[in-house]
């Protein structure tokens, strides 16, 4: 009886707390999208995008994939976000109150995001998914040998391509030399 | 260890922040808020894709999890130099203009 219950106790404490670790990650990214598509101030947009952005780094963390997890806090909170935060700041002069955030497809756009998240929603949750009892999890050495050894040619070709976006992105970015 | 929380509560998850992308996309007249948007699509799809990695079973066609992963770490990678050049586009876009309303910028329609 009491190895039954010490065993109920050990199973439920972790239970309960990926249940709630769960449910703020689910919060902070349903809060986050919603910010992040609807809100008028476009800097708050982006705040809301870094909750959502969060928000999916904790649910990467409950399906063990850390190393996703950090990858997604370096490359998107610490990376993207600020670039997005720079953007915004750089061209603030859209934030006039007489011009409107939205276009005039709003309403078509609206019934068609939530006919087809419906759809969606319907086929990938009653699909019935083939689910290995004994979920796998992936240690990070085993991706660090990944990239270097079976991936090592689309780890290559993504980094020309990362050097070819940062360059381009400076190219274009840069201002014009005046003396035309 | 049995996973507590069921795959279609992930999927679900995804889908909705995808759509919620899909509307910024195609209603924001700003274009970095349509950066956010489609931000907010890819992290969607990259979900999905770390969800199946973790719940599928091997497939007999190199489906494993460390493809699943190595696909999710390789769409971050392509997204941030996506995020990366956009910014400098709607930069260079802004200086010629001096707006970034994607309604006026029209040079491209015939």
């Amino acid at each position: 009886m009491d190895e039954i219950l010490a065993k109920s106790a050990q199973s439920s404490a972790p239970a309960l707390w990926v249940g709630a670790a769960f449910a703020v990650s689910f919060g902070l990214v349903v809060a986050g999208s919603l910010g992040a598509a609807l809100l008028k101030n476009l800097l708050h947009a982006v705040l809301f995008l870094a909750l959502a952005l969060l928000g999916v780094a904790g649910l990467f963390l409950m399906l063990s994939s850390t190393f996703l997890f950090v990858v997604q806090i370096l490359v998107y909170v610490g990376g993207v976000v600020i670039l997005l935060i720079f953007g915004v700041m750089l061209t603030s002069k859209m934030a006039q109150p007489d011009i409107p955030p939205r276009n005039r497809q709003t309403l078509a756009a609206a019934l068609l995001a939530l006919l087809l998240f419906c759809a969606t929603a319907y086929v990938l949750t009653t699909h019935p998914w083939m689910v290995s009892a004994e979920p796998p999890a992936v240690p990070v050495a085993e991706i660090g040998v990944g990239l270097l050894q079976k991936y090592v040619l689309p780890f290559e070709i993504v980094s020309v391509v990362l050097l070819v976006a940062m360059v381009g992105a400076i190219v274009l970015a840069r201002r014009e030399p005046e003396s035309k | 260890m049995i996973p507590l929380i069921p795959l279609p509560w992930f999927l679900g998850l995804a889908a909705f922040m995808f759509f919620c992308g899909v509307f910024g996309a195609l209603t924001r007249r700003n274009a970095v808020g349509i950066l956010v948007a489609i931000e907010l699509m890819l992290n969607g799809v990259t979900l999905t894709l770390a969800a199946f990695a973790r719940f599928l079973p091997p497939g007999a066609d190199g489906a494993t999890p460390l493809a699943g992963q190595m696909l999710v770490v390789f769409i971050i990678a392509l997204a941030a130099a996506a995020a990366a050049v956009g910014l400098a586009i709607v930069l260079a876009i802004f200086r010629t203009f001096s707006s970034i309303d994607s309604q006026q910028i029209n040079i491209m329609r015939w």
